[in-house]
């Protein structure tokens, strides 16, 4: 069964159509690049799969390790071994950032029927992976992402990640904001992740991250569809020729 | 809610109450019967206020007007009593703890051992024995009866309350716990004077608490008179956690003399109808005044958060931090007045007031006064009113908190501004569990940031 199947996926915002109709299966094991111009519906795609309501999916189905993924919540899915890393982490004051993270990673395990963790071997859990990304041990004392730089924003993405360890992890334009040292880091901390029943999906406008975290697959999107698929040198090749190559698809 | 007796309501039972207090109690100091005829008379000259009254505008005492009371009744046995306090004793806080029930002193369930030597801390009764004098010199000096209904109301009827007096250069290390208990039948009313003394240099905390047993309805009154000498540290906390037929009117007034510090923590959780009003003169320099509010209201719950700073000399700092999250109907009013005279140069005012609105029919009305006759003062002020941001939530949820959960984290963070300036821990506790329990619906240990 595969980890994900998006079927003819359609969704719209205010009334704008965004998607309109991605095909797509990722298999356990698998990491797969989502690249496109911008406006292509990368984003759309990333946070749709996440849960974000003022999407609206008008047409297509979305199976999760054969679940419906489309009647789960947001908050289901990651119960489930979804995540998001986002493009802009929000700023939440007053929410540790520590206390945060083991209330989801608790919320999770109650929802797998494991007993919760404790404070003791959550903290030592925490401390192994946040010196895997060499995350600053005072961020992690810190309101949630509040005064954190761009940079520590997207380390605390995956920070978060490695702590909920999820089946299907998204990371939408991660290498934003990065500086060459850190988008190695943070690629580390992502395959570290990597393992036969996980998959990946990269969504990003720039090859860059690709030459760290080593695509399966690469699907180039365009107005809302998949124009061209392949393998990790279909991303070189964009890279080279620029993304108005793939946006006359062949044939057409 | 209990069944009212046939009798008068509202205006005319009070009318008739205070003039029967100002025939004065056999067993009082003359002085006092004076004072208690000066409140009837201004009462009956100033009635309770309407809403077309300036200050009064949002707040409707018709909960009050409506109903029969009656005096307050004996308290239940003291056994009785200590189990339906338990929950109030902040688990168990060491504290220097006064319970009075019903407005009279159960002497049985306080416990003020331990006390500095010097320190008086006993009920305005026993001190009207036993110090009159020392009462005479302060009471009703700070607390204007002759413009303002409901201090005239507390000063004909009040039965009792707090006396305390710490002396010069003298620190309580423990907080002071007043707990101020309603339970009875039928609708009564009870009204509570509190006189609050540090000397110079003195220091101490004081708790407030505020509660009630069953859901019967009535009607408290509490103004308090806060005297603070130069150098006097004094850090003060309101807990409001009466039942919702609870009308609750307080009238805080605190006089600070040269380089005084006081801080007032106004926490409301329970109550009907309240309006507390807190008015510090700032007469000395350097000065530090600290007003902050919480509310969590639900239901139709409404609150009156009413301030004013008189900022009377040069070189002081005034902050006040007001937040309030309101969910159902519920409904408050945040009224800041500030008063810089013209001798007050230097003056550093702050004031803020946030409010959450948790649905479409909650409301929050707020209203800055600012009177400037200063010229090189400092002042700010600002009102926001939101909801919860939507997209914190969603962050929240996709890391699979649920979304009430995630509610009640980001409920818990915009108060969190105003928790962590607590400095009795037991009083975080209380509130996380508050906030669990209206959001969440269920208890998962603690929320601290």
């Amino acid at each position: 069964m595969a980890l994900l199947e998006i079927r003819n996926l359609h969704a719209s915002v205010d009334g704008k159509q965004i998607l309109k109709g991605i095909n797509l299966t990722v298999n356990g094991g698998e990491v797969h690049a989502i690249m496109g111009p911008n406006g292509s519906g990368k984003s759309t795609l990333a946070n749709v799969l996440a849960g974000r309501e003022v999407f609206n999916v008008t047409q297509g189905e979305v199976f999760y390790d054969g679940r419906n993924l489309l009647e789960m919540d947001a908050a289901e899915r990651a119960c489930a071994g979804i995540f998001l890393a986002f493009q802009y982490p929000v700023e939440i004051p007053g929410v540790g950032n520590l206390y945060f993270l083991r209330t989801a990673y608790n919320a999770i395990r109650r929802y797998r029927g494991e007993e919760e963790i404790d404070a003791a071997d959550f903290l030592k859990l925490v401390r192994e992976k946040a010196a895997l990304l060499e995350m600053d041990e005072r961020l992690l004392n810190r309101s949630l992402n509040e005064g954190f730089s761009g940079g520590e924003k997207k380390r605390n993405e995956i920070f978060q990640m490695a702590v909920l360890a999820p089946r299907l992890a998204i990371l939408d334009e991660t290498d934003s904001g990065l500086d060459i040292d850190a988008l190695r880091i943070v690629a580390d901390g992502v395959n570290s992740q990597r393992g036969p029943d996980r998959g990946v999906i990269v969504v990003t406008h720039y090859q860059r991250l690709l030459n760290h975290i080593v695509p399966d697959f690469v699907h180039v999107l365009a107005d809302g569809r998949v124009v061209r698929s392949g393998g990790k040198e279909l991303a070189l090749e964009l890279e080279d020729k620029g993304y108005a190559w793939v946006e006359q698809p062949a044939g057409v | 809610m209990a069944t009212n007796p046939p009798g008068l309501t509202g205006q005319d039972y009070f009318l008739q109450a205070t003039a029967l207090a100002a025939q004065g109690r056999g067993q009082e100091p003359a002085w006092l019967g004076e004072l208690r005829r000066a409140g009837a008379d201004a009462f009956a000259r100033l009635g309770f206020p309407t809403r077309r009254m300036e200050g009064w505008r949002f707040t409707s005492l018709d909960p009050l007007l409506d109903q029969a009371f009656a005096p307050a009744p004996a308290a239940d046995g003291e056994r009785a009593i200590a189990d339906k306090i338990q929950p109030y004793l902040l688990g168990d806080l060491p504290a220097h703890r006064l319970v009075f029930v019903n407005g009279r002193l159960l002497p049985a369930l306080s416990d003020i051992a331990g006390l500095p030597a010097g320190v008086v801390l006993t009920s305005l009764r026993e001190a009207l024995r036993e110090r009159p004098e020392e009462v005479r010199s302060r009471l009703g000096r700070l607390a204007p009866h002759a413009e303002h209904a409901f201090i005239a109301l507390n000063l004909a009827l009040h039965e009792d309350g707090v006396y305390l007096h710490v002396p010069r250069g003298r620190q309580i290390d423990a907080p002071i716990h007043l707990i101020f208990f309603s339970s009875g039948e039928p609708a009564f009313h009870a009204h509570i004077r509190n006189l609050l003394v540090l000397d110079a240099g003195a220091r101490a905390t004081l708790i407030e608490s505020y509660a009630g047993a069953e859901d019967h309805a009535c009607f408290n009154t509490s103004v308090a008179e806060t005297w603070l000498e130069p150098d006097a540290w004094f850090d003060h906390y309101k807990l409001q956690e009466e039942t919702r037929e609870t009308i609750h009117v307080a009238t805080h007034h605190v006089h600070q003399a040269r380089a005084s510090t006081f801080a007032t923590h106004t926490i409301s959780i329970g109550g009907g109808l309240i309006r507390n009003e807190i008015n510090p003169v700032l007469d000395g320099e350097g000065i530090e005044s600290t007003l902050n509010g919480l509310y969590i209201l639900d239901g139709a719950q409404h609150l009156d958060n009413h301030t004013r700073f008189d900022h009377a000399r040069p070189n002081c700092r005034s902050t006040q931090l007001y937040k309030g999250i309101l969910d159902d109907r519920a409904s408050a009013v945040f009224t800041g007045r500030i008063l810089v005279r013209e001798d007050a140069q230097k003056t550093d005012a702050f004031q803020q007031n946030r409010g959450l609105l948790l649905s479409p029919q909650a409301s929050l009305n707020t209203q800055p006064q600012l009177e400037i006759f200063a010229d090189d003062v400092r002042c700010t002020h600002g009102a926001t009113i939101g909801q919860l941001d939507p997209e914190a939530l969603f962050y929240l949820t996709t890391r699979g908190i649920d979304h009430q959960a995630a509610r009640g984290l980001l409920t818990y963070a915009f108060a969190n501004e105003i928790i962590e300036q607590i400095r009795i821990e037991p009083i975080h506790h209380r509130l996380e569990r508050e906030i669990i329990r209206r959001f969440r619906g269920e208890e998962q240990g603690g929320v601290a940031a």
